[in-house]
Formats: structure tokens, C-alpha cells, sequence
């Protein structure tokens, strides 16, 4: 781990000890309880800081470091024209249904359950806007599993665009780790 | 038991009533208005469907603060096709169906005095009456109704936060299941008693009208399957209230962590289908059973392959366990686990085939007498069949991936079990209003409600494969939102108008059912010259159903057009002549 992470993650820990020794004046039972539950799930989010050091997938590369190259992209995301990709999905609240109707593909995402497939894309998106004669045309993922009031416009489009102009997207992208604070 | 008559109190005959008919008809009138209902449910979002965000003020009359300005909101759009889904399903196909005629049929049609637990059966009504009550109510509360969905699939419907319909809306939708639950059982447990235990002398099994085979199977299915959706709502109720993780894991709401791992929404899923694809046979099997009984007598026929009719029964009863993961062969399992539910998917086509050709051989080249309930069986018969060609597409792992959860899914399923259902319901209730009111149901209205209706059944669902196969998702409160839906889009205003029509049409059948129990032209004993127990007892309902000793049954029900008879039926008490086979 590096000295700047090192000093990253104890400013949060930092930061989390600092919530806790917060004294308030207690009125109701029910802040009481709600004071509690919160007591509770900061101890349990220190105990996972303080765990994730010794995780090392190898002597080099702690679990800090292996997420450093995760990209977040948001609106849309790229893919290489004929190259098998393979789709991990996670979810972080309730189930969504990641449907590519252009390309006839589905998957649920499942929290606690990752779930993945591969599918190799043959027309750009470019292409495509020739073929159809729209040259609005975006291939597009929606969710198609019930999650809630905004579930039907949850989207993201998808630029199906060749191996160069992929990897030059790819590039400008931020990775995860320039997000922390 | 017997036949002895005791005078009784309003109170006893027509409210706490333990005998099998009232039951039927208690069962039948609930409903009825649990259909009212759900149809009224359906038109209101079709209305958001058809015009999207458009101002109509019928809606803000209708649901007040759900619509403000007259245009849907989104919450109540999600709990309206919620509880459109659940009261049809549960409360109109299974209880409704199921609760009137197995009630009504098992012990006239087996020639028994009643059920053999009278106290159950009534039981089993106010179970259905409570759980009924229950999830109207849950209309009503602040935050709107049970919203995630027919099938309430966790972590939705598990965590209170998710959405407004996740909160006190979706604990009265557990608390109802679980009391339908109940009432199915004890309605269960005592047909397949009944059924065992209390046929007349001469009745073998191998003689049962398919009508009672078809309720003695479905029975069993519903016994063994409706324990595991309690199963699953009592762990998704101990979730939400009680902190623990059946279903939940790794979830963060607003950035933060819940604090708990280790359960897996698949779980949930798997559970509610063990229950859910026998449901769909649950439904369909007591109108695939009316519809025998029906055509046989409407076409003077006896019916064509009696033992491939039951076999192909039980076969689906059979199968019918066996295949509930087709409904999610999109949520990350093994492939290869899906193409054998594939497979024992398709072995369904087998039977369902069976009774097809049945049906069609038995109405080749009969004498056919259209009456409004052998209309409605035909219909049935129609539904069945165009409903179950998109099922082989769906029941394809690979072609399911395209279209699972849209449009084509919904057509699919409204087609072969919806309307399917609908029709054995309505043939049945033209067919035996006579045994139950004692009078007859108006014919020229019968032949209207049912050309409107079917039209309009298909001209509501047939357009929904296109609007399918383009993409489009179910549970989608605006689909105009996407412009490669664009080109679908004219067809939804014409779906909503059909729906509109056909769910008006159902006015003619609720005048025509009431106005004949008063005004109803009299019942003569047998008005359709049926062969079966139920039409040798008096019009007029007695305790006990017959007023000497129980009928005894010499032949089987399908005795139609026996050369060596005058009559082109053949009573099943009619003992043989010399020299006559059994068949």
C-alpha cells in the first residue's frame, strides 16, 4: 500500500472514530434506537477499513491498489466491434434486468448474485446509423425488471465503435480511485 | 348429513352457510367483484398507457391524489398493474374459479350430500372473504398500495425505503396471501377427500366426468404447491420486519450499507414459481375441465379419448412441477440447467396438444347447439391454442432471452391463461346457472357478451406480441419515452380501446346474471340434456341434494347419441340394457 493511500484510508478511519465519539442529547426512545443502529454500523464500516489492509490478492498489489484501474462511466459506454466482451453484472439496491434489445441480450442484476454473460458486437454503431437511416440511432440498454417509480426511463446508451476509438475512449475515462477524496 | 330438511335462519343459509351451494354462490359474487375490481384497475392505466401524460380527469375522480391534474402518477401506475395482476390471478382465477364450481360440482356431480367437511368449506369461504377484504383495503392506505409487481420479487418489496408501495401496502399484500393461502387449503384438502371418499355406488374413477378430474387434479396441485408461497411470503415478511437476510445481500440505499449479507433474491424466486407455474395450471385446469363437460354435451358427442383427456391431465399436473424455472432463465443460472427446463417445458406441449385435438375431434362433425356457454368453450379452445404457440417460443431459453419481461410475455400469458380462464368461468356460469338459480341466463345477451368479448379479447392482446417483439417492456409507465419504440406506438391507444370496449361489454353479462335471478325465465331440470349426477336433482335447492336415496351410476358420463338409445343422451343413472356394454 502505498504511503498515499495509507494516509487516504486513516484520514477515514480518522474521520469515522470522530463520528463516534459524538455526544448528543437524547430526547425519544426512538432516537435512541436510531442512535444505536448508527453506533452499530459505524463500528462494522471501521472493522471493514481496518480489515481491508491484510487482503492482498499478491506481495505487490493490495485490494486498495487492484481497483486503482476501475473505470466509472456514466450516460454511456463503449464497446470494441468484434471482440468478445463479457458482462459482470452487480447490483447495489434491488434487482434491474440490464436488456440490450438491439442486440437480443438480457441479463438480470442481481445484488449479492453477480451475473455475467459474453456476446461479440458486429455492427458499429456508425454502421448501423447507415443501416437504419437514423442518424439518431443509439443501441441502448434499459432495465427491464421492476425497481421503482423511475424504472422506466433507467437506461444507459451503448456506441458500438472500433478497437482504436475504443481504447481512445477508454483512456479519457476517470478510474475509480481519482473519484476518492 | 342426510337428506333431512331443518329450518334455518337467514344467518345460516345465506351468511355462515355450510351447504356446498350457497358456498358456491358466496364464492362466485366475491368474485365478482374482486373482478370488477381488477378490471377497473386495468382500464385506469390503460389510459396512461394509450395517451402517456396526457390530463384525464375521470382519474383524478377516480384516485384523487394518485392522479393530480388528471395524469397517473408514476407510484400509483406500479401499484395499479400490481394489484390488477394480483386480484386476477389469486383472487378472481383461483379462489373465484376454483371456490364456485369445485363447490357447486364435486357433490352433485359425484352424487354426495355435500362436502366431506361441510364446516371446512365454509371456513375456507370466510378465509377467501378476510383475504379478499384485506387486499381492497390495502388500496386505501397512505402510501399506496403493493407496487413491485405480481410477483412482489425482493429486494423490492422487501425494503420499506425502495418505494412508497414497499411499505404498510406491501405487509397487507403478505398478510392476504397468507390467509389465501389457508383458504385454499382447507378448500383443497376437502375436494380430494370429498372426491376419494363420497362418489355414489357405480361411480368409479374411470367414470367421473373430466370436470371432476380436472378439480380432483388441480386440488392436489394446490395443496402441494400453495404451502411454498407461504413459505416464501413468511420469509419475505420476516425480512421486512424481523431483520433478517432470507433474500437480502449487499444492498447500499443512499450510500449506505445495510447491514445485511448472506441471502440471495433468487431464492425468493424460486420459491414464489414452485408455486407460481402449478398456479398456472391451477387456473387453467378447472376451465379446461368445464370446457369438456361443455362441448361433449353441446356437441352431442361423447368425448373424443376420454383416457388420453385424463391422462393428459395428469400429465400436466406432473410436468407442471417440474418447469417453474422457465420463468428465469434471465437471472444468472447455468445454462445448461436451463435447457433442461427447456425441455421438460416443451413435454408440456404434449398434453396441451392432446386436449386440443380432443377438443376438435369432439366437436367434428357433432351436432353442435350453440349455446352461450358452448360459445364461450370454443373461445376457450381458441385462446388456448393461440396462447400456447407463443408459449413454445417463450418456453426456448434462447428466444426467451430477447423477450422475457415484455410485452410478448404479458400478450402470452393474458392469451392462454387469462382469457383462457376467463371463458371456462363464463361458460361455466351459462352453463350451470340453471343448477344454481334455477333459472336461465338470457341467450340473445349471452351471444352478445360473448362475440364482444372475444373480439375484443384478442383485440387487446393479440397487438401486445408486436409491441413485444419491438422491445418494449412490461411495467413501463411510459414507453414513449424511448424513441426506437416509436414505431409500436400507434398500436397502444388501439389496445386501450378495445380494452375499453370489452371491459364495458361485461355490463351485458352483469345485467343478464342478476336480472335472471329475479326475472330469469324457470329452469326445467335438465335444459341442456347433459348426462351427468347434477341435472337429476330438483331445481329448487334442498339440503342434501337429492330428496330420496343417492343416485346410483350405471355408465359414464359421455353416454351422446347411443345408437341403441331413443334419446340422444343417456342419464348416467340409467342401468344398462341387455346385452349393453359399460364403457
Amino acid at each position: 500500500m502505498s504511503p498515499e493511500h495509507k494516509a487516504n484510508l486513516e484520514a477515514r478511519l480518522h474521520h469515522v472514530e470522530e463520528l463516534l465519539g459524538q455526544e448528543t442529547t437524547i430526547l425519544t426512545e426512538g432516537a435512541i434506537e436510531a442512535k444505536e443502529d448508527k453506533i452499530y454500523r459505524l463500528k462494522r464500516h471501521r472493522q471493514r477499513l481496518i480489515e481491508l489492509e491484510p487482503f492482498n490478492f499478491s506481495d505487490e498489489l493490495s485490494a486498495w491498489d487492484a481497483g486503482r484501474d476501475d473505470k466509472i462511466v456514466k450516460g454511456e459506454f463503449h464497446l470494441p466491434v468484434g471482440k468478445e466482451v463479457e458482462f459482470v453484472f452487480r447490483s447495489r439496491d434491488v434487482i434491474h434486468s440490464a436488456y440490450m434489445p438491439h442486440f437480443r441480450a438480457q441479463m438480470n442484476t442481481v445484488p449479492g448474485v453477480p451475473t455475467r454473460f459474453k456476446m461479440t458486437p458486429t455492427i458499429t454503431t456508425d454502421s448501423m446509423r447507415t443501416i437504419m437511416d437514423d442518424p439518431d440511432f443509439d443501441y441502448i440498454l434499459l432495465c427491464n425488471k421492476i425497481c421503482g417509480a423511475a424504472h422506466f426511463n433507467m437506461f444507459i446508451n451503448i456506441i458500438v465503435e472500433s478497437e482504436e476509438d475504443y481504447n481512445a475512449w477508454l483512456k479519457e475515462q476517470k478510474t475509480f480511485i481519482t473519484e476518492e477524496k | 348429513m342426510g337428506n333431512t330438511h331443518q329450518k334455518e335462519s337467514f344467518v345460516t343459509k345465506y351468511i355462515f352457510s355450510q351447504d356446498h351451494k350457497m358456498i358456491s354462490k358466496q364464492f362466485l359474487i366475491t368474485a365478482m367483484f374482486m373482478g370488477v375490481v381488477a378490471v377497473l384497475l386495468s382500464l385506469l392505466f390503460r389510459i396512461q398507457l394509450a395517451w402517456p401524460g396526457e390530463s384525464f380527469q375521470i382519474l383524478e375522480t377516480f384516485l384523487g391524489k394518485w392522479a393530480e391534474g388528471g395524469v397517473l402518477d408514476r407510484n400509483a401506475y406500479l401499484a395499479l398493474v400490481t394489484m390488477h395482476g394480483t386480484i386476477m390471478v389469486f383472487f378472481v382465477l383461483t379462489g373465484g374459479l376454483s371456490g364456485t364450481f369445485f363447490n357447486l360440482l364435486i357433490p352433485l356431480q359425484i352424487g354426495a350430500r355435500d362436502m366431506a367437511s361441510g364446516f371446512l368449506n365454509m371456513l375456507s369461504y370466510w378465509f377467501f372473504l378476510a383475504s379478499s377484504i384485506i387486499m381492497i383495503f390495502s388500496l386505501f392506505v397512505e402510501n399506496g398500495a403493493a407496487s413491485g409487481g405480481w410477483t412482489v420479487y425482493p429486494p423490492l418489496s422487501a425494503l420499506p425505503q425502495a418505494m412508497p408501495g414497499s411499505g404498510m401496502g406491501m405487509t397487507l399484500w403478505l398478510i392476504s396471501m397468507t390467509l389465501f393461502v389457508v383458504s385454499s387449503l382447507l378448500g383443497g384438502l376437502n375436494y380430494i377427500v370429498t372426491i376419494i371418499n363420497l362418489r355414489t355406488k357405480g361411480l368409479t374413477m374411470t367414470r367421473l366426468p373430466l370436470t371432476i378430474w380436472a378439480f380432483f387434479v388441480t386440488a392436489i396441485l394446490g395443496v402441494l404447491s400453495f404451502p411454498v408461497l407461504v413459505s416464501a411470503v413468511v420469509l419475505l415478511f420476516m425480512d421486512r420486519t424481523m431483520g433478517t437476510a432470507f433474500y437480502l445481500s449487499d444492498i447500499f440505499i443512499g450510500g449506505e450499507a445495510l447491514d445485511v449479507t448472506g441471502g440471495s433474491p433468487i431464492l425468493y424466486q424460486h420459491l414464489f414459481w414452485f408455486l407460481g407455474h402449478p398456479e398456472v395450471y391451477i387456473v387453467l385446469l378447472p376451465a379446461l375441465g368445464i370446457s369438456s363437460e361443455i362441448i361433449a354435451t353441446n356437441s352431442r358427442k361423447p368425448i373424443f379419448g376420454y383416457k388420453a383427456m385424463v391422462g393428459s391431465i395428469l400429465a400436466i399436473g406432473f410436468l407442471s412441477f417440474i418447469v417453474w424455472a422457465h420463468h428465469m432463465f434471465v437471472t444468472g443460472m447455468n445454462p445448461f440447467l436451463g435447457s433442461v427446463f427447456v425441455f421438460t417445458t416443451l413435454l408440456i406441449a404434449i398434453p396441451s396438444a392432446v386436449k386440443a385435438f380432443n377438443y376438435l375431434t369432439t366437436i367434428w362433425k357433432g351436432n353442435i347447439v350453440y349455446t352461450p356457454a358452448m360459445l364461450f368453450s370454443i373461445g376457450l379452445v381458441s385462446t388456448f391454442v393461440t396462447g400456447g404457440l407463443t408459449g413454445i417460443i417463450l418456453a426456448d431459453s434462447a428466444l426467451d432471452v430477447n423477450v422475457h419481461d415484455t410485452y410478448f410475455v404479458v400478450a402470452h400469458f393474458h392469451i392462454v391463461m387469462g382469457m383462457s380462464a376467463i371463458f371456462g368461468m363464463f361458460a361455466g356460469i351459462y352453463h350451470w346457472y340453471p343448477k344454481m338459480y334455477g333459472k336461465m341466463m338470457n341467450t340473445k345477451l349471452g351471444y352478445a357478451h360473448f362475440w364482444i368479448t372475444f373480439i375484443c379479447a384478442y383485440g387487446t392482446f393479440f397487438p401486445m406480441h408486436f409491441v413485444g417483439l419491438s422491445g418494449t417492456p412490461r411495467r413501463y409507465y411510459d414507453s414513449s419515452y424511448f424513441s426506437f419504440l416509436d414505431g409500436v406506438a400507434d398500436l397502444l391507444p388501439i389496445i386501450s380501446v378495445f380494452a375499453f370496449v370489452g371491459g364495458i361489454a361485461q355490463l351485458l353479462f352483469f345485467y343478464n346474471f342478476f336480472y335472471s335471478i329475479y326475472r330469469g325465465q324457470k329452469a326445467s331440470v335438465n335444459p341442456w340434456k347433459a348426462n351427468t349426477l347434477e341435472w337429476t336433482t330438483p331445481v329448487e335447492h334442498i339440503h342434501g341434494n337429492w330428496p330420496g336415496a343417492l343416485p346410483e351410476v350405471h355408465r359414464w358420463a359421455y353416454d351422446y347419441s347411443n345408437p341403441d338409445h331413443e334419446e340422444d343422451f343417456v342419464l348416467q343413472t340409467t342401468p344398462l340394457k341387455k346385452g349393453e356394454h359399460a364403457h
